[in-house]
């Protein structure tokens, strides 16, 4: 019976399996559907084994893929195909042949061949080939993409890191969405290949998710000047580094559409914070000896409360009074660098501090170089010596020269890291408030609108755009500048140290809120200092306490007081800047 | 004794002479006729120059003086000035209020009305490290007590089917332009209620604040009407307290009702007054610019 019945199951089911096989065997004759799919995996091979090390495979693979597009796109033209292959040609030749070579000469003469070329199809098919030769630019653009336009661009243009370019940076497998632009609507047979059409839904839903979040910003740039394939790859992988690993929005979001459909916003977050706290942990338990055990529920236990903890929530702004903060910059200029190498001719770089409060700033600078190859570090001797120096000029300029301490003769692609140590920097932030005493909440209200507001036009604290700054916030609710004397109202006091510059916070030497005539219930929420800080972290998290009393003079006034108080951070800090370079040994001379 | 006589003459002459030109005067006819209890008028404030000067200087002094002119037709006691927003961080003030007056109101004896200078002494101190200026809002707030009249001639009437009556008529409604103070009666409503012998009248008095600060309370102080007391009201006053209003943070006006019993049948004119005292507060926004 029970043989019976598998047997019909097997001959009713064999039309579906053929249909199946015919579905499958249809979308694999897509040139599409394949890109879609080697776009997939190779998205996959970058953020797993790839990984922040090589960077040459990924490009070789993007390379391939690149002309497999150009291949799916001229499938999907109907005629002058082969246009679309002139750019593309033109784009590979200047590229990997010429090295990107951006020379003026040399692109006069170029850019000429490449236009005669580009007008004399369009000039003999009467126009037609316009379209095409103009799609073939659409390749070169998403190869730069995948290749890590966007991180470049994050790192080297200042560009903000919205939501979005989060998303496009970790999740979009950008050969993979040219693919899906490129499937057919309708197979060969003009019957509709599901598979295809399920994919391309799939693909869409998996976009949307992504662009869920707000739109790019409009960040104009005019200037370019177009890197190799390892600083963009190396851009990509430093980018992805900060960031804290969490769940794919495409999974969350399915994962929620099916378990929580009432609140699939909520529910969403709450995967995508759990997957963060998991990452966190992951990664300290790798940091961790092995002898040790990981309590790993205690770790995302402990992650999640340092999220929640009230004092991250305190925000600052930057202080319109301080036009000019103190800002340094590490100079690295390539054409400098010594392309054979010789031990006597040394790499050259800037370090340039803005210090318009003229602040004693002490700095440290050291350099390596590390072989892209090999892997290998090689120490670097900076001249004049990597001591402390310590000045307090309000512009400070300085040339150093980086010898690299090794042996053997550098041969291949290198990068060379400059690290710039700062030492006992301080950041000032004020914060204003209004007493007001026991008033009514009509008269509160009034006073809010009609006083207030018009001589405390900000609610957080205020500090200059230096590297980093304190935000506190002393009230009833965050950012809220009235303080009543009220029984049922508590005064607290939230602060954390925000690191609002390129580099890392390394020590926190003294933090210090000066409020004359307060009595906190915790001591340590006034002034400390943090001598270890994590240096992923941006937000150090501050103790917060209550406030217990304060001057009788605030507590009734006849209308009311305006207060400021000010905080004062004393930190070290780092900066860093890495450059790749290629030198070759010295061509010994006869 | 003729000597003496035409001494006599001269002297007289000439006293009539002083007296003929002295009344005849143009100017001082006029300032005679002028009454000064009309429109709105109110006390004005205005910096002395360069008190403060537009720009102070790190840790320097410094002095604010307002010219507090009382440009109402009557007195002003009780009033105080005061500085408020300030922060104590950039700006030291000696005091942050002063009191100053009373300040007479124009009158005859003093067409222009009193003024007084109101000054306040400080120090400024540093910026923060980096900043170039701080720019700071402040407010002058000036509190005062003050008074007002209201006096008219109406016509009553309380016979309404008088045809024959050739005595007065009746406005029902009467509007006013102000009595020289920011506080004025704007409208008066007259509603007679014949019954027997006379009958009721009852006068309806709209109070507004037409000036720009803010009037905290209202006191009747006295109302006659042809010189016998009037009882008058405060309509939204409570009830132990109908003479006395306090005002709530954004009304602008005040309902009076008085009335009397009227034993006459016949119509005639007679004077109302009405006499209030108040509260007044006054609010001007300035700001002081510290640079370096």
């Amino acid at each position: 019976m029970v043989g019976e019945s598998s047997v019909a199951k097997a001959i009713a089911g064999a039309p579906i399996v053929q249909a199946g096989v015919s579905q499958v065997t249809g979308a694999l004759k897509n040139a599409s559907f394949w890109l879609m799919g080697l776009g997939i995996l190779h998205f996959l091979l970058r953020v797993s084994i790839f990984g922040n090390t090589n960077t040459t495979l990924p490009f070789f693979f993007s390379m391939c893929l690149f002309v497999l597009a150009g291949y799916a796109l001229t499938i999907k033209l109907e005629k002058k195909k082969s246009a679309i292959m002139i750019p593309m040609f033109f784009f590979l030749l200047w590229y990997i042949v010429f090295k990107g070579n951006f020379d003026p000469r040399f692109l006069i003469y170029f850019l000429s061949i490449f236009f005669v070329l580009f007008v004399l199809p369009i000039i003999f098919t009467k126009g037609e080939s316009a379209g095409p030769e103009l799609l073939g630019f659409l390749p070169v653009v998403f190869f730069f993409l995948d290749i890590g336009l966007l991180p470049f661009l994050v790192e080297k243009l200042n560009w903000p890191i919205t939501p979005l370019i989060e998303n496009l940076v970790l999740f979009m497998p950008w050969w993979a969405l040219f693919g899906l632009f490129t499937f057919p609507t309708e197979d060969g047979s003009s019957k509709t290949n599901f598979l295809i059409t399920g994919v391309r839904i799939l693909g869409i839903i998996y976009i949307v998710f992504l662009f869920i979040a707000p739109a790019l910003p409009n960040v104009g740039y005019d200037k370019s000047a177009l890197p190799g394939p390892q600083e963009f790859e190396a851009a990509q992988a430093k980018l992805r580094a900060q960031f804290p690993d969490k769940e794919n929005p495409f999974i969350s979001n399915m994962a929620c559409l099916f378990t929580e459909f009432q609140d699939v916003a909520g529910c969403v977050s709450k995967r995508q914070e759990e997957s963060e706290y998991k990452s966190t942990c992951e990664n300290l338990k790798r940091k961790q000896s092995s002898d040790l055990v990981f309590d790993m529920d205690k770790c995302i236990l402990d992650q999640k409360k340092k999220k929640e903890d009230p004092s991250l929530k305190v925000s600052g702004v930057v202080d319109n009074t301080i036009k000019i903060p103190t800002t340094a910059e590490i100079i690295v200029d390539q054409k400098l660098f010594p392309t054979e190498y010789s031990k006597d001719i040394p790499f050259s770089f800037d370090l340039k501090v803005k210090n318009p409060r003229k602040q004693e700033i002490a700095v440290e600078v050291y350099c390596n170089f590390t072989s892209k190859k090999e892997g290998e570090s090689v120490k670097g001797e900076v001249k004049p010596s990597a001591k402390e120096i310590k000045f307090k000029e309000e512009n400070f300029e300085s040339s150093f020269l980086c010898i690299p301490d090794s042996a053997k003769a550098m041969d291949g692609t290198y990068t060379l890291f400059v690290e710039a140590r700062f030492k006992g920097l301080k950041t000032t932030s004020r914060l204003q408030r209004a007493f007001i005493g026991q008033k009514t909440p009509e008269i509160k209200e009034k006073l809010r609108r009609e006083e207030i507001s018009k001589v405390i036009m900000v609610g957080e604290s205020q500090a200059p755009a230096d590297f980093a700054r304190l935000n506190f916030d002393l009230g009833h609710a965050l950012g809220d500048p009235i303080i009543e004397d009220k029984d049922y109202r508590n005064i607290l006091l939230r602060s954390k140290i925000e690191n609002i510059g390129p580099g890392r916070i390394t020590k926190v030497e003294s933090y210090k809120i000066d409020l004359e005539g307060f009595t906190p219930s915790l001591p340590t929420c006034l002034e400390g200092a943090i001598t270890t800080v994590d240096s992923a972290v941006r937000d150090i998290p501050l103790p917060s306490c209550v406030i217990d009393s304060y001057p009788t003079e605030l507590k009734n006034p006849s209308d009311w007081v305006q207060k400021e108080f000010q905080g004062t951070i004393t930190y070290d800090y780092v900066l860093t800047k890495d450059v790749s370079f290629l030198i070759k040994p010295q061509v010994a001379v006869n | 004794m003729i000597h003496f006589k035409k001494w006599f003459v001269v002297r007289l002459l000439i006293l009539l002479f002083l007296f003929i030109v002295g009344c005849s005067g143009g100017t001082g006819n006029q300032l005679a006729q002028y009454n000064f209890k009309q429109g709105i008028s109110e006390l004005s404030f205005k910096f002395l120059q360069n008190a403060p000067p537009e720009k102070l200087y790190r840790n320097s002094d410094f002095r604010i003086v307002v010219d507090a002119h009382n440009e109402m037709a009557y007195d002003l006691t009780n009033a105080k000035m005061r500085v408020v927003g300030l922060d104590n961080t950039y700006f030291e003030l000696e005091q942050t209020e002063k009191a100053f007056g009373p300040l007479v109101g124009k009158s005859l004896l003093s067409p222009e009305g009193d003024r007084t200078f109101v000054e306040f002494d400080g120090r400024t101190k540093g910026l923060l490290p980096g900043a170039s200026e701080y720019r700071a809002t402040y407010f002058l707030k000036t509190n005062f007590n003050s008074l007002m009249d209201f006096s008219d001639t109406i016509c009553i009437n309380p016979n309404l089917y008088a045809v024959y009556d050739s005595g007065c008529s009746v406005e029902a409604q009467k509007s006013y332009g102000g009595q020289g103070a920011p506080l004025a009666v704007q409208q008066l409503e007259e509603i007679f209620t014949p019954a027997g012998n006379g009958g009721g009248m009852e006068l309806r008095f709209t109070l507004a604040n037409r000036g720009r600060g803010k009037m905290t309370t209202v006191r009747l102080l006295k109302s006659q009407l042809g010189g016998e007391d009037l009882k008058c009201e405060f309509a939204d006053a409570p009830l132990d307290q109908k003479t006395w209003l306090v005002l709530k943070e954004e009304e602008k006006e005040a309902r009076l009702t008085c009335k009397t019993f009227l034993r006459d049948q016949r119509s005639y004119t007679t004077t109302l007054s009405l006499s209030f005292s108040y509260d007044y507060e006054v609010k001007d926004e300035h700001q002081l610019l510290l640079v370096k």
